[in-house]
Order: structure tokens, then sequence, then C-alpha cells
């Protein structure tokens, strides 16, 4: 199949079964339930068909094997009178994403049986944010990236604001203006690349950024910082990173549990694809200027973020706030840009694909831990860590899973959150060593607020809140959902080279290309100023 | 013996990975398919450590073969015995025709079976299992490294595990039940928590330490160490808090992981320094990604010419990753990243004159015209092994830290990193460019990092504090973890990494040690519940072990390790059968006589006090302890009078052995002699069944005999296999280190042996008599001291006041820290989004309002004004015509009058 054609499919079969949605019955709940599963299936499959195709030894965009270059131009006219083109495409970056994307949605979907009303709507919502989401991970064409991000907005805004908790307008609003106000940042950075470039694809606007456009084209540095800054905090406000992260805890606390899982699983990734495949490879001046806030912010997050989650009582605030401090890292481990001590640039390629990792390793603990919150709150109504205990004799294997992905939560080794996190910290020395020892103090604090929740919620004699008497077993689908996360977790932690082997080659470019854009960009100045001499 | 490293990693490798396996099955089967109230669970496990053991076992046997019981001998087992030779992989390559084709290989085909070994340190073999990650030279990946060490500890490891399994399936029998009341844990109401039983978990959470302690122990590199550091740390948060309805367990449990978490954040700092300055982790030598070259060449038998400035240009590797060009004094090196696999064309290939002329053919391919003029050593075909040999060897930390003196090499005020391999040995590069080095500052504080780590998990002060309430967990794990294997982690992993560690991270390490045995011992006088006073005794032995290997006593603080194990998992499996015995009262305070209840667990915790303390008939009889514990003295005493400054450091461990002595003795007598305190646990306590006083009647013959022959026997002989380079000789400080001490040669140490030996005895004996006058005979009540002393004994109690002050020092700010966060982010950054979100809302108020007020009045103004004329104006419309004519006439004589009026006249 044509390769646009079938990334295409891959985008927009969930959008077709949405469609699909409009045709059922309100009252059929089941069949709607077990239909959107089949379209999240589905979708899934043809992403491992993208795995599958994938060719790990072409290191820049690829579509169906194939490296996409002038000859094999995976991309359509869109508006042509704005050089605005349809074009898809993916690398190892954008690839091991797409896979999470899919993945999360499956068991997101498999955990919205917990949606107590306007079943349909809610499906179809979903679906369409599944379309959105995908979609972002592949287009190669800014304007296309930028739709699909706003794609992706309303129906989140929908989800938690219909679906949500008690103060879910709130939440919704808030949610919302944060992620509008990047998204104007971006397209102010958008424009001001077009105008530079008269482009929107982003391959050529890299080019542009590492000054190695064949028309010659170039932005100078002030512009490429002024651009990066404005991409970055439009992405961090994503990731979200200290001080853009208030947003974060109460539309997880109001979201409905599938929709927590999203928005941890895969829309924070957002953020960080989002500086991997922009804001980095058109800036990479600005980046390079820019590593050491980068760096500083990273252990911030991390750090505040801890402080932060030790201090809740409220059980998915808590797990919101360790997404606030999880990931810092990978905001941590993209600012390392240093030259380490045999003169390569292998300590922060470490760190890039730590970053990477840590996306990976966070999507899919985070998406379990909030699953798992879910599970209780679906019994007991409430979220207050003060007022449960116990569970482990009541839920004996609801227990079990959920120490499985806390403990992968707290980093701890064959589980994936250690993989990202202890790479990116021993990544980070090279480029500052205070910063580097700060982030390590986050190992304490992690463990703290981790063993001390699980104390509250899962140990002691009895359980201490409401509803006790409701408190059963979980059942098989949240069972499935549970062991499946933790067994990826495991995968994941144990042989960590199945992701690196798919995003090496990529990252690697990358980390050269940026290096190279770098030094044009420094030649240039140097240049300039030995002009004026 | 080229293929003896991959055996002896297979057999150990499986030893290790049975008990994941078992952990496993336990878990899911104990749950869902096997019979609660049956033993199955612990059948698994045992045979899972069982097989281990034998496993373990036959490894050292071959291991005894292939050195030919070198160590009987008492001599080190040198390289060129073991470990020497490299992988034949290209001996098969030659005689093709055509190209020249260099590919990089998966590591796992070659380096796991190629022993790097010889030249490093000697006796051991490394390679690597499976390879995590890769960025371009930096490599992390699953490894082993096994020497005799390696060896000695899974079979300790596997031995003592499977008796302390043994004795488990008697002590937790009672959890064979659908109906366990736990009497420690209570309901609000009051009542006995009821659970159904947990058996199989029990043994499973045991199986999932014995793979994560076995895997630590093979560990190849420290990154791996620290793999199953956590592992074996989470494994003791799960054992610790195994009775999860009881507070106090879960507690413990996370005070456990948290302190261990606090030394693991030095652990990382130590990590990151050696990552960003060594870039690498490993402990041995070993090759990166060797590369195989596929030589073909039309002309057999030209000889080639020494390389000089090989400049290769590599392309086809898509992702643009091949590294080029090395090459002096007649080598190529090669250097590659990227994936397994991949075929790698050489586009272009300057020799600059030398060597062979080349010309390329179109479809990449390379063929090489030898220029047999030119002389040089190596034929076609051996060229193929020339490039593969020179591959890419890469030193581990321990030579490149170390020379084959167990020097580190100064460059300027650094540390030299030995990057260049000449023959058996490591050199410092001789190309300037090249030269690698660490700042000495920033070795001393990895050092010092990967120490804190050691410091937490052997609960070493200021960390110890997680040890004695980790005591809420069974017996068998206090046996097993919290005294012969995890906790011994840390001494392990402090003579592992001995290379690393430079003359300040020792001194260092020998302080705490020593003031960690003295204030154990301390409180362990004081301690009345029964566990307690072993897990004092325990972390002041570790101090002991800990002290020794600061010293430069490497080989006696091992020595200590083994024998300790031993002796100490004795003693709690005796203090376990006396639990069980008494139904599960702990407080010493409340036993008495219990020796002729219980006859067989009082003489073998006889066995095992007797060890501890020392105690011994020399030339006669000596139980292991005596071994250990002289070597260690004697070691301390050797040191102090080389270094006369740190004279502490022989006088507090001297003391201690005193004390150690009295509190031992003390336990024995408060709980097997005397009278009953408390008749109703007297009347009720019986002797435990055969399943649990088994394994004690081994493990007694072991503790007292596993030592024999002292630094003579085949113990001591084992270890110092494994002693790494130099420290036989003594080493002297780095020219540039902070403090100036010199560690004692064997020889030196040696000469102190029989003053050491015979003043540690004494100090024994005289804690033995102390003890035996105030709790056996008693001349003076114990009381009546204690009452003199309040001050004291409440410090003690209270051991030295620690977890008060951390408490007060680090939990309660860190959740007040915590709060302002949270603080922060409600009243600052949800106040700055309030407030300009509030800020819109009123501006858009204002907006409103100006709209509606102004701008709307402005309009409406005119609006309804033109309107109102409008209306005014219709009272004269009224469509009469002789109205209008009046209003002409009238308004025409206006203007009449005033033009006269007005208008100026002319």
């Amino acid at each position: 199949m044509d390769p646009l054609i079938f990334l295409s499919l891959v985008i927009f079969l969930p959008t077709l079964g949405a469609i699909g949605l409009l045709a059922f019955n309100s009252k059929a709940v089941d069949a709607m339930r077990f239909y959107s599963l089949i379209v999240t299936i589905v979708t899934l499959l043809l992403t491992f068909q993208m795995w599958t195709e994938f060719n790990p030894d072409i290191a820049g965009l690829q579509a169906g094997g194939k490296a996409i270059d002038a000859a094999n131009p995976v991309s359509a006219e869109w508006i042509s009178g704005w050089k605005i083109n349809y074009s898809l495409g993916y690398d190892g970056i954008s690839l091991p994403l797409v896979l999470l994307t899919s993945f999360i949605s499956v068991f997101a979907c498999m955990a919205s049986w917990s949606i107590k009303k306007l079943h349909k709507g809610y499906f179809i919502l979903f679906l369409l944010l599944e379309s959105g989401m995908l979609g972002v991970f592949l287009s190669l064409d800014f304007f296309l990236f930028y739709v699909f991000w706003e794609v992706m907005l309303l129906p989140m805004y929908f989800l938690i604001g219909i679906w949500g908790g008690p103060r879910k307008e709130y939440a919704a609003i808030k949610f919302f203006l944060y992620t509008l106000a990047g998204s104007v940042l971006m397209l102010i950075a958008m424009l001001m690349f077009y105008f530079a470039g008269d482009t929107f694809s982003l391959p050529e606007l890299a080019q542009l950024g590492q000054g190695r456009h064949p028309s010659g084209a170039t932005m100078d540095n002030w512009s490429q910082l002024t651009a990066f800054t404005l991409l970055f905090i439009g992405f961090a406000i994503k990731i979200p990173t200290f001080p853009f992260h208030t947003w974060l805890p109460d539309a997880h606390v109001e979201a409905p549990t599938p929709i927590s899982m999203i928005l941890a699983g895969v829309l924070l990734k957002m953020g960080g694809y989002g500086i991997l495949r922009i804001a980095f490879p058109l800036c990479p001046h600005g980046a390079h200027v820019a590593a050491n806030w980068l760096v500083a912010i990273g252990v911030i997050s991390i750090i505040y973020g801890a402080f932060a989650a030790l201090a809740q009582t409220d059980f998915k605030r808590l797990v919101a706030y360790s997404s606030v401090s999880h990931m810092g890292y990978v905001v941590l481990g993209m600012g390392v840009w240093q030259i380490s001590q045999d003169g390569s640039f292998d300590h922060w390629s470490m760190g890039m694909n730590g970053a990477m990792f840590q996306m990976l390793g966070h999507g899919v603990s985070s998406a379990g831990m909030f699953f798992m919150v879910g599970v209780i709150y679906d019994r007991v109504h409430h979220r207050d860590l003060n007022q449960f205990g116990g569970l482990a004799g009541k839920m004996p294997l609801y227990a079990g899973l959920s120490a499985g992905l806390f403990f992968a939560g707290l980093g701890l080794p064959g589980l994936c959150g250690f993989i990202g996190e202890i790479f990116v910290v021993l990544s980070a020395w090279n480029k500052s060593a205070v910063l580097a020892i700060v982030a390590a103090g986050g190992v304490i604090l992690t463990a703290g607020y981790i063993l001390w929740t699980m104390q509250r919620v899962f140990l002691g004699p009895e359980y201490k809140g409401p509803h006790g008497e409701e408190i059963t077993p979980i059942n098989a689908r949240e069972a499935t959902v549970g062991f499946v996360l933790l067994a990826t977790a495991i995968l994941l932690g144990v042989y960590p080279s199945i992701m690196f082997d798919m995003m090496r080659g990529s990252m690697a470019l990358l980390v050269e290309s940026l290096e190279q854009g770098y030094q044009v960009a420094e030649q240039a100045v140097n240049g300039t100023a030995s002009l004026t001499k | 013996m080229d293929s003896l490293g991959p055996e002896l990693a297979t057999y150990l490798g499986i030893a290790t990975v049975l008990p994941l396996i078992g952990f496993f099955v336990e878990l899911i089967c104990g749950a869902y398919l096997w019979d609660r109230l049956g033993k199955r669970a612990a059948l698994c496990s045992i045979a899972c450590i069982g097989i281990g053991f034998v496993l373990s076992f036959t490894a050292y046997l071959r291991w005894a073969d292939a050195t030919d019981n070198q160590y009987l001998k008492n001599v080190s087992a040198h390289a060129d015995e073991v470990g020497a030779g490299h992988a034949e992989e290209s001996h098969e390559q030659e005689g093709h025709k055509g190209h020249l084709y260099v590919s990089d290989t998966p590591d796992e085909s070659s380096s796991s079976e190629t022993e790097s070994a010889a030249h490093a340190s000697p006796g051991h073999f490394s390679g690597t299992f499976y390879t995590l990650a890769e960025f371009g030279s930096l490599r992390l990946s699953i490894d082993y490294y096994i020497d005799s060490l390696t060896i000695l500890m899974f079979c300790m490891v596997t031995f003592i595990a499977t008796c302390i399994h043994i004795f488990a399936v008697g002590y937790m029998a009672d959890e064979l039940t659908e109906d366990y009341v736990d009497h420690f844990a209570h309901t609000a109401d009051g009542k006995h928590v009821h659970r159904p039983g947990r058996f199989y978990r029990f043994f499973s959470y045991l199986s999932l330490f014995c793979f994560s302690m076995l895997g630590l122990v093979l560990a190849g590199n420290i990154f791996q160490v620290f793999v199953f550091w956590e592992l074996v740390g989470i494994c003791s948060f799960l054992l610790i808090g195994f009775y999860v309805e009881r507070k106090s367990a879960n507690v413990a449990a996370n005070k456990a992981f948290i302190v261990n978490r606090v030394g693991d954040f030095g652990f990382i700092i130590g990590l990151m320094i050696l990552w960003t300055w060594c870039g690498t982790f490993q402990f041995g030598d070993y090759e990166k990604s060797v590369l195989t070259a596929e030589i073909v060449a039309g002309d057999e038998t030209a000889e080639l010419a020494s390389f000089e400035d090989v400049i290769l240009v590599l392309e086809g590797a898509d992702r643009g990753l091949a590294v080029t060009d090395f090459g002096t004094e007649g080598r190529i090196r090669l250097r590659f990243r990227g994936k397994a696999d991949t075929k790698i064309h050489i586009a272009a290939l300057d020799l600059k004159g030398h060597g062979p002329s080349v010309d390329f053919d179109k479809d990449g391919g390379i063929h090489l015209t030898l220029d047999s003029s030119k002389e040089g050593p190596t034929t076609v075909g051996g060229l193929v092994e020339f490039l593969a040999d020179y591959g890419v060897a890469n030193p581990g930390l321990f030579s490149m830290l170390r020379d084959h003196h167990g020097e580190l090499t100064a460059a300027g005020d650094d540390v030299a990193l030995l990057t260049e391999q000449h023959g058996d040995h490591w050199d410092v590069a001789h190309d300037e460019s090249k030269q690698r080095k660490i700042p000495y500052m920033l070795l001393v504080v990895a050092g010092l990092g990967v120490f804190a780590g050691c410091i937490g998990k052997s609960a070493q002060f200021p960390l110890q504090t997680w040890l004695p309430d980790a005591m809420e967990g069974p017996t068998p794990v206090s046996a097993l973890v919290h005294s012969a294997t995890m906790v011994a982690a840390g001494v392990y992993l402090a003579a592992r990494f001995f290379p690393v560690f430079t003359a300040e991270v020792l001194l260092t390490i020998a302080y705490v040690g020593c003031i960690t045995l003295f204030v154990a011992a301390t409180i362990a006088v004081v301690a009345t519940d029964i566990k307690r006073v072993l897990a004092y005794s325990t972390i002041s032995q570790l101090g002991y072990m800990m002290l020794a290997i600061g010293l430069g006593g490497w080989a006696a603080g091992l020595f200590h390790l083994i024998t300790h194990a031993f002796f100490k998992s004795l003693m709690f499996l005796c203090s376990g059968s006396v639990i069980h015995g008494c139904h599960h009262e702990q407080e010493m305070t409340k036993m008495g006589g219990l020796r002729k209840k219980m006859p067989v667990t009082a003489y073998t915790m006889l066995v095992g006090v007797i060890a501890i303390a020392g105690l011994a008939i020399p030339g006669v009889i000596a139980f292991s302890g005596y071994h250990s514990k002289d070597a260690i003295l004697a070691t301390a005493l050797a040191y102090t009078s080389k270094n006369s400054l740190h004279f502490l450091l022989f006088l507090v461990p001297l003391v201690t052995a005193g004390i150690t002595a009295f509190y031992m003795f003390r336990l024995w007598f408060y709980t097997f002699t005397g009278k009953p305190r408390d008749s109703h646990v007297y009347d009720h306590c019986h002797e435990s069944p055969s399943v649990i006083y088994a394994p004690l009647v081994v493990l007694a013959v072991l503790a007292a005999g596993c030592a024999i022959g002292g630094e003579h026997g085949h113990l001591f002989g084992m270890i110092k296999g494994s002693i790494p380079a130099g420290v036989d000789h003594g080493i002297a400080s780095f020219d540039h280190a902070v403090t100036d001490v010199s560690l004692p040669s064997h020889h030196e140490i040696h000469e102190v042996h029989g003053t050491a030996g015979t003043a540690a005895l004494l100090s024994a004996v005289l804690g033995m008599v102390i003890a035996f006058l105030l709790y056996c005979r008693p001349v003076v009540d114990p009381a009546r001291i204690r009452d003199q002393m309040p001050g004291v004994y409440n410090f003690l109690v209270e051991k030295w006041q620690f977890d008060n002050l951390y408490e007060a020092m680090f939990v309660k700010p860190a959740l007040v820290v915590g709060r302002w966060c949270v603080t922060f982010d409600r009243v600052v950054l949800d106040g700055v989004l309030h407030t300009s979100a509030n800020l819109v809302i009123s501006v858009s108020r204002w907006d409103r309002k100006f709209d509606e007020g102004i701008i709307d009045g402005f309009v409406n103004l005119l609006g309804t004004g033109t309107r109102r004329f409008g209306l005014s104006l219709r009272v004269f419309q009224t469509g009469r015509m002789r109205q209008y004519v009046m209003f002409i006439a009238v308004s025409v004589l206006v203007l009449f009058a005033l033009l006269f009026v007005f208008v100026p006249k002319a």
C-alpha cells in the first residue's frame, strides 16, 4: 500500500470508527464499548505493521521501509497557496511514541467501562482524540502538526469537562487555556519560520535552522533563540515542567480514569516529542544556548514534583505530581548538551536516548498507576490517602499489580522507570555536577512518597474509609489491563534495547546534526565578528 | 581451558536465574493453583536454591581443578593459568577472494566468550550476558565477573540459603492455614487480624531475594551491582514487611528502603563520576564491539607493511555511525558504532603510501594489492587476526586505574587513566591528545559515593538505624537477608571495588567501620529483645569487616564475612527456634533456663556464641570467628604501628572484642541458663521439630569448622586467590593524596599476628567472665549498675538518639518542604493564574461597560437624539396647507428682520 495512504489510515482509522459509532443505538452500551475496543486494537495492529516495516538502518525519516527524500516524498499538496502539504512519515523517535499511543489507547479503552453516562459521545470523542494524537506524532509538516495538536485539544476538553469529577469545568478550562497559550506561542514561532524559510515542511525547516538549506537561507541566532524560547515554553506547558505544571494535578484529579491514563501516558509525551522534533532541530543554536536552562528546569521539576507529591493527601494528585517529577528527567536528559571526555557526544546521546526512554517508561507506568487509582476509586468513591489501608488483604491481586506498577514509578531496576531515570542521571554529570547531584537526590524523595503511599493504601490491618463493603477483588478486565501494563513495564526494564535499537540511529543523527547546526551558527557569528574586526 | 569462563558463567548464571523462575512459579501457582495448606511452594523454592548450590559447588570444583588447587599451597591463582586466551573467531576466514569487509559482530557472539583477563587482575573471567544499551563508546550491559571470591560467595549464599529455606518450612508452618490470627496486628475495635496464611508468598519472596543476591555477586560491572543492589533492597522491603497488617513492620520496611536510598544517593553520585570520566562500569577488561574482518585477497602470501596514519573513510552505514581512524605503531584499530550485522563498506582507504595499494571496484568492494617489497610481520591471513585482536580491547575500571603493581599513575595533579595496552599490562596513552585522566579529588568523591551505598546496605554508621527495626521480619529473613547475605553485600562491594578506592576513601572506610563496631556493640549491651541483640551484633561485626578493608586487610575482611555468615545465620536461626519454641516471645527478660527445654538449640547457639566471641584454646581448638577476628586485629595492629596517628583503629576494635564476648554471653546466659523468669513462657516452651533444628546442627558444624587452618586454611586461600594487585605488598599513598597513610603488607601483618591474637583473646575472655559474673552466677545485680548510670543507660537504650535525630533533621523537614511546594503551587503559581484570569475577566467587564456605557451610549444617544428631534418635528408636519403657508410667511418675515439687523449697511 502506498505509504501515504497507509499512514493516513493509521491516523484516521479511529476517526472512521468514531463516525461508525453514530450508527449505534445509544442504549447499546456494551456494543459500543466492544466496538471502540476493536477499533483501538486494529489501530494498534496497524502501528505494529509500521514497526515491522520500520528499517532501523535508516536514521532519517521514513515510511513503508524506505527513506523519505526528494525522490520518495510521502506527501500531498494541501493548501498550495501557502505551501502547506499533507506530509507524513516517521523515524526512530516518533515510532516508539506512536506505538505507545496506540498501546495506551487500547488499555484506556478497556478502562472506559467505568464511564457511566453518555457513552456514545464519550467513545466518539475518545476515538477522535486518538486520531489527533497519532496525527501529531506522524505529521512532518509544521502546519499539519499544529492542526493535529489543536484537534486533539478539543476532545480532551470535553472529555474532562463532561465526564470529569466535581470541579470538572474548572479543570477543563484550565487545561484548555494553558495548552492554548502554548499553542499560540508555537503559532508565532511557526510563522517566524514560515517567513524565514517559505515552507512548513519540518525537514526543510530543520535544514534551515541547521544552516544547510539548499537555498542558503538561514535564520540569525537571535531569531533562533526567540523561536526556541517560544517553542520550548509551548512544549514545556505540555510536558509539564515547573512552573507551568499546575494545570496537570487539576486536570488529572477531575478527569475520568481512562482520560487520566491518556493524559499521563501520551499527551505529556507530546511536549517532549515537540522539543525533539521541532524545537531542537529547527533552532539548534537557540537550543544550545538554552541547554543550561533546560537542565535547571528539568532538575527543579524533578525535585519540586517529588516534594509536592510527598505532601499530597489525594491519591490521584499524588500520582499527578509524580508525573511532573518524572517528566523532569525528560527535560534534563535533553539538555545535557556537552562534549564528553573523549571528545564525542556520547553522554549527550545517552541523555537524549534516556529522555526518550523515560517518556516511554513513564507512559506505561503512569498510565498503570492512574488506572490502579481508578480501580479503587470506582469501588469506594474517594481518593483520600489517609482513608485507605489494608487493601493488600482485601484485594491481593490488585495490590500485587499496583505494587509492581508503583515500583516501576519508583524507578526500581528491572522495571521501565529505572532505565530512563538512571540513564538520564548518569549522563547529567558531564553537563553540570551540581545539578546532577540534585537530580540524583530525587531518588530518595521518590522512594519516600511512593512507599509511604503504598503503606497508606495497601498495608495496615484494615480499610479505614467509607464504602468498605463495596471493596471487591478486581475483575478479569481490570486484571488484564494491570497485568499487561506491568508485563510491559518488566519487558522494557529487563530488555530496554528493544526500544533503544529502534531509536538509536535517529537519535544519533539528531545529535550529530544538532551539533553541526550549532557549529555552523557559531562560525557564522565568529565569521561576522572577524569581518568587523 | 578457554572454555572454563563460559562454563562457569553458565553454572552460576543458571544458579542465579533458577530462583527467579521459582519466584514466578511460586507466586502464581501458590496463589491460584496449589493448595494453600500444602508445602509445594517451599519445595519448589528449596529445589531452586538447592540446585543453585549444587551448581555453585560444581563451579567451585571446576575452578579448583583448573587452578590445580594452587590456593591450597596458599599461592594466589595467577592469571597465566586461567583466563588467558582469546576467542578463536577469525581462523576460518582465510582463503576467500576479492573484497575487504569489515563488519561489526554482535557482542554476545564474541565478547561473552572472550575472556579478557590475563593482564588485568589475576585469575578472573569476565564477559557479557546481554547488552542493555550502547551509545557510541558507552555501553551498559549485564555482565559476569567470576573469580574465586565470586565462586566462594555463591557457595556461601546458596548453602546458607538452602539451610534457611529448610528451617523456614518449620518456622513458617503456622502460615499453612486458611485463618491465620496475627497477634501483633489489631483492628480499630481491638481484635486480632484474621487472614489467610501466606506460606507460598514467603517462599516466593525468598526466591526473589536469592536471585537478586546471586545476581549482585555475579555482576560484572558496577551498574549491574547497583541494579541488583536495589533489587535486594526491595526484597528486603517485602520481607521485612511480610506481616503487612502490622504497622511496625510496614514502618520498618519503609525505613529500611528509604535509609538505603540515602546511601544509594551517594552510590549514584559515584556512578556518575566514574561514568563521566572513565566511560565504563566494567570491572574487568572487555571488548566492546569486536570486529571481524573478512579479507579476501587474490594474492595469498604477500606480506604487509606497517600501517601508519591509516585513514579509513567508511560509508554505507546509513546512520553515519562509523568512526574511523586510529593507527600508530603498526596497528589498525577500528571503532564502529552501529547495529550488529551491519556490513560497512570501506569507501576510501588512504594508507598514505604505506602498505598495500588499493583500488575500488564498482560495487563498493576494495581490492587490496599487497606490496611485497615492504617488510611486515603478518601475512594476509594474519592480518585478519591482527585486526580482530586489536579490535577494540578496552580496559575495565580496575585496569584503567591501577597498574600491575596496584598503584595509581599520576598525570600532573590528576590520576591518569590507563587505556593503552602493552602486552600484558595497561599503560597511559602515549599520544598526548588521547591521554585521559580523572582529577584525584573526583576519584576520592566517587569512592566515597560508592562507599555511601555500602554504608546504607551494610548498616554502617551513620545509616545503621534501619537494621534493628528490620527485625520485624520473620526470623528466617533476619538470618538470611539481614545477617548473612544482603547486609554483607556492602562489605562485598567495598572489597570488590577496592582498586577504585583511594587512600582517603580507605581511611574513611576504616573509621566508619571503627565507629560502627563500637556504637553497635554498646547498644547491644542493653538490648533485651533477643533478635535485636543479634541485629546490633551484626552491625558491629560488619563494622569489623569494613574496618579490615579500610586498613588494607582485604582478605581478612572477607574472611570474616564468610565466617560471620555462618555463625550469625546460625545464631539467628537458634533465636528463631527459641522464638518458635516460646510462641513468639522475643524478650529475653521473659526467658531463662531454656537450656533444659531446648538443648539442641542451646548448644548450637553456644557454638555460635563462642565463634563470634572469638574464644579458643590456641593450638588446640578454635572456631571460625577466632581466626577471622584475629586476622582483622592483626591487620589493625600492623596498620597502627605504621600509622601511629590512627591508633584508635586498633584500640577500639580490641576493646569491642571484649564487649562482643560480653553481650553475646549475656544473651546466652540470659536465655538458656538460670531460673525461668516467666513461668508461663517456660512451661509452654518446647524444643523445635527436627526440620528446624537440623539446619542448626549443619550450620553449627560449619560455624565451628569452616575456617579450619586459619590463614593457612582452604577458605582463606580461596579468598586470597582474588586479592587485588599490590595489596599483599602494601600500597603507599598516591603522590597527591591528602592523607599520608600506607597500608601494611602481608609480611608486616604476619609479624604482629601473635601479639594481636593474644590481646584479642584476653579481651574476649574478660568479656565472657564479666558476663558470667553478672548473668550466670550473679555477683553483682545488673539492675544496680543500670540504676547507677541512668544517663548512659537511657542514651544506649535510645540507640544514641539517632532515630530521634533523623526524624527531626530529615523526615519532618522533608514533609514541611513538601507542604511549602504545594502551598507555592496553590498560592503563587495558581495565584498568578487566577489573578491573570480575574484580570482578564475584569478587563472584559470594563470592556463591556465601555461598550455599553460609552460607545453604545454615544451611538444610542445619537440615535435617540435624532429620533427625538424627528419626533419633535412631527408637530409641525400637520398636512394642513394654511398652516404651512403661514410658517413660510412668518419665516420670510423673520429672515428679513434678521437681515436688517445683522447685515451691515452698505
